[in-house]
């Protein structure tokens, strides 16, 4: 049974997390993106949705918090053993090697699987030594796209910082927004009652083609990211916001410099501005400030922006 | 009122019926004999019944093993399947951490996926999920899981069991009604302005159901109102009565509408009459007088009261939905529930069936010809196969620290070096918070695996009530030492200036009668003084620093047999930041 997705051209509102996932595509070296926020948000449906536009129609590979190792690490293809053919099954971490891992409730997930995506993701190697098989050096590479519930408690430090960039996200309040969404969902759902019943839908069909045409636009700055000019007062003002707000390590200046790049890019643009650092600092920075890491929350205040405005002036 | 809940139930369970979108039912105050009973009823000609309780594991949910003459394979289970069936959970406050994990990825998922012992199976979720809870567990429930149940009905007094249940299918071949703006608009306003996309699709959905049941093509508004009413967002007469209906008005406590915000801490008291809706905590049954529907007030004309259990953070401590911390601290705990596998290092715990499955896959090549072979012969079995159970394990440290809102001091600064300790020993931390809004007159607890939960960082910033159940405090950290100890070692953290002015029985009964006198800090002590029987706890009283009436700290950390300390002394404090212990 085919499983359908709304178009992600057909999305209500949540643009910033909109933002985030074409960042993560036009620069996969950003490293990820982490999306936390509260019940019934649409965080799961827009990663799938985003999936299946920019990954030909295939949902992403999806870690779940039920997975045991073997699927994780890859193992023995158990049909193939039990008649007596020794075939080995790529676990999901090969899967999803060159594309997206999704990991859905990232934050309930055991902690002996944490520590292998962590050990993974720092080195960028695969080692499968397990049940007789011998592979100590598979290259696996992967966009790391992981949804939570803050309710449901933090991340451990270490892999809050595998995130190249985090998203919170927020419920529309408005009257009129909430009742698009409801709306679209509605139609979703009569529209695909009668693609499975007639063939088709043109409304789904209509929001495809819009996909197609947005893909085209991402993988055009995705060809051009690597052109794109960093000045060196750019690099200043990425290490001086970054001081600004505290943040622990230096990914949130590398993050930072290469979704501004990004946002260069899509916007066909050969050189970043100050306007490109203010709008990619924010999802680089707020998982890595020290209260983050003490559980004290994750978010991006009025406060911030005005500090963050202030700095990206005076570049 | 047998007759009202038995509509409401059937109403539900016919919505359910009616749109596979709305497959997650919570029936609140069904005994669990009958929503098995209801579930079954419900089952029949509908799909397969899947019954979970508190033995549900992982393995049982989402794989199968099935035996051939070839030998086994390892088949989708019972949720991992892409048809109808039914999971009939007869008491969710009971349902075991795999059941609740399986609840919140599978319940209402576009897409659910299984990862398991080299299975891998994507499909699109299409189980409805009936259940029960008692109200007063409602709200031990993670807000995550409770959001996955988008129906919330009502369904105490339902005496007759599941036999005078109506429930309805729709008439065969109706495509489903549409959602015109006007009904939309009008779902949305019920839903209430700080509702979220899911009870507004909830509401739209049962209206939706509701139009279909009876044949029509379209919801109107009408069936908005029904649909509210159903799902207790809605009180006020049925249609045909006249009166207007409106959204339900929220329960205030009765003595928080005149706060004057500023000032010290001032007793509490209620006018007349009025009753304060009891918490989830059942603080002793024979004192405790029964809670009343959330909603019913007074003079309330008829409409259902309002079902849905609270979507905020409560005052109860909530069931997790994470695994324990893997034991992997020398010894391994075997005291706890098994919960799992994990690979054997020894022959210590062993689980016998999964060691054998786990032997199965790899029988054709360490035996070529095994599974043809007669007679039959034992398998062939090898170190790597060996499986162990693996244990609810408790943590090796409970921290308890009880926050006393009212004190005048800056917790978090003074905290600090007890919440790093906190953190660098991993140890698993109740918080128990007094002095606070809401319902002042009792304590409220929150029990979470380590110091990263939000919730901590949510209550240390929390502003200050008008009074301080301090016994009622020190009482729920006497319970959860009971219940952590022997198993743990613990430390139990006071931060308070002494002055508890509520008493037991007023914490109990939701009423403050006055004159109070001392009788909130003779409570406070006697309470304190059981908790130093308590075998292995220590205790620290933290005191906020100098002011008047600063002997009660002393007499209460007398009473702990505890340590007084001053917070922001450093002498308390090593060079490390840490506290000296």
């Amino acid at each position: 049974m085919t499983i359908e997705i709304l178009p992600y051209s057909r999305i209500v509102g949540q643009r910033p997390l909109l933002r985030a996932l074409e960042l993560c595509f036009v620069a996969p070296s950003i490293g990820g993106l982490l999306i936390t926020g509260e019940r019934g948000t649409a965080k799961s449906t827009t990663v799938r949705a985003f999936s299946r536009m920019a990954h030909g129609g295939a949902l992403p590979v999806t870690l779940p918090i039920n997975a045991t190792d073997d699927r994780v690490l890859g193992g023995w293809d158990v049909d193939a053993l039990m008649r007596g053919a020794p075939e080995r099954q790529p676990g999901l971490l090969e899967q999803a090697n060159g594309g997206l891992l999704y990991v859905d409730e990232v934050n309930l997930l055991d902690d002996h699987v944490v520590d292998i995506i962590l050990d993974v993701a720092s080195t960028g190697v695969l080692v499968v030594q397990r049940e007789g098989l011998d592979l100590p050096d598979v290259p696996v590479s992967f966009t790391l796209v992981g949804t939570m519930n803050p309710e449901e408690g933090g991340l451990r430090p270490q892999l809050l910082d595998r995130f190249g960039m985090v998203v919170p996200v927020t419920a529309e309040h408005g009257a009129a927004e909430r009742q698009e969404i409801l709306l679209t969902v509605l139609r979703f759902e009569r529209e695909c009652a009668r693609a499975a019943a007639d063939g088709g839908s043109p409304w789904l069909e209509e929001g495809r083609a819009r996909d197609r045409r947005l893909m085209d636009r991402l993988a055009a700055a995705r060809d051009a990211w690597p052109g794109v000019e960093f000045p060196p007062a750019m690099a200043a003002l990425c290490a001086r916001v970054a001081e600004a707000f505290g943040a622990v390590g230096h990914r949130a200046e590398a993050v930072t410099a290469r979704a501004a790049m990004a946002l260069a890019a899509l916007d066909g643009r050969r050189e970043v501005t100050a306007a490109d650092v203010a709008e990619a600092a924010p999802y680089a920075l707020p998982h890595r400030r020290p209260d983050a890491a003490h559980g004290d929350g994750i978010g991006w205040t009025g406060e911030d922006a005005r500090r963050l405005a202030a700095l990206a002036a005076q570049a | 009122m047998t007759g009202a809940a038995s509509e409401r139930v059937g109403t539900a369970l016919s919505c359910a019926a009616a749109d596979d979108r709305l497959s997650g039912v919570l029936f609140l105050g069904m005994p669990p004999r009958t929503l098995v009973e209801v579930a079954r009823r419900f089952a029949d000609g509908f799909g397969p019944l899947v019954v979970l309780g508190a033995a549900t594991t992982d393995d049982g949910l989402w794989t199968a093993v099935d035996a051939t003459r070839d030998g086994l394979r390892i088949v989708p289970g019972r949720l991992a399947a892409d048809r109808p069936a039914v999971a009939a959970v007869p008491d969710l406050a009971r349902l075991s951490l795999a059941g609740r994990r399986a609840a919140v990825s599978a319940l209402g998922a576009d897409v659910a996926h299984v990862e398991r012992h080299g299975l891998s199976v994507a499909w699109r979720p299409r189980t409805r999920w009936l259940a029960a809870c008692a109200r007063a567990d409602a709200a031990r429930l993670p807000p995550h899981l409770l959001d996955r149940f988008p129906l919330r009905i009502d369904a105490a007094g339902l005496a007759d069991g599941a036999r005078g249940v109506p429930i309805h299918r729709p008439p065969a071949g109706l495509p489903v009604p549409a959602l015109p703006e006007d009904a939309a608009a009008r779902a949305v306003e019920l839903a209430g302005p700080d509702a979220g996309a899911r009870t507004d699709l909830a509401l739209a959905r049962t209206a939706r159901a509701i139009a279909a049941l009876r044949g029509a093509g379209a919801a109107t508004p009408a069936d908005v109102d029904e649909a509210a009413r159903l799902l207790g967002l809605l009180t006020g007469p049925g249609p045909g009565s006249g009166a207007a209906a409106g959204p339900a008005d929220p329960v205030e406590p009765a003595g928080t509408a005149d706060a004057a915000g500023d000032g010290p801490p001032r007793l509490v008291t209620e006018p007349a009459g009025a009753v304060i809706p009891a918490t989830a905590e059942a603080l002793d049954p024979a004192v405790t007088e029964p809670a009343p529907l959330a909603g019913a007030s007074p003079g309330a004309t008829g409409g259902t009261a309002r079902a849905r259990p609270d979507d905020g953070p409560g005052d109860a401590e909530r069931l997790p939905l994470r695994a324990p911390l893997a034991p992997g601290r020398g010894r391994r705990d075997t005291r706890g529930p098994s919960i799992g596998t994990v690979r054997a290092t020894d022959l210590h715990d062993l689980a016998i069936v999964p060691t054998l499955l786990a032997a199965a896959r790899f029988q054709a090549v360490r035996c070529p010809g095994h599974h043809a072979a007669r007679p039959p012969h034992p398998l062939h079995l090898a170190a790597a196969d060996l499986r162990a159970h693996r244990r609810a394990a408790r943590p090796p440290l409970m921290a308890v620290l009880l926050l006393d809102h009212t004190a005048g001091a800056d917790w978090p600064d003074a905290l600090a070096p007890y919440l790093h300790w906190m953190y660098t020993a991993r140890a698993a931390v109740g918080l128990i918070e007094v002095g606070t809004g809401g319902d002042e007159l009792r304590a409220r607890l929150l029990t979470t695996r380590n110091l990263l939960d939000p919730r901590v960082a949510d209550a240390l910033d929390r502003p200050p009530g008008r009074a301080t159940p301090l016994a009622h405090g020190l009482l729920l950290a006497e319970r959860l030492l009971r219940r952590e100890l022997p198993a743990a070692d613990a430390v139990l953290l006071v931060a308070t200036d002494g002055r508890g002015n509520v008493p037991l029985s007023a914490s109990r009964t939701g009423r403050l009668v006055p004159p109070v006198s001392t009788q909130g800090v003779d409570d406070a002590l006697a309470v304190a003084a059981r908790i130093r029987r308590l075998p292995g706890v220590r205790s620290v009283v933290l005191d906020p620093g100098p002011r008047p009436q600063r002997f009660l700290t002393a007499r209460l950390a007398e009473a702990l047999g505890a340590e007084l300390r001053s917070a922001g002394d450093p002498r308390d404090t090593g060079p490390a930041g840490e506290p000296e212990w």
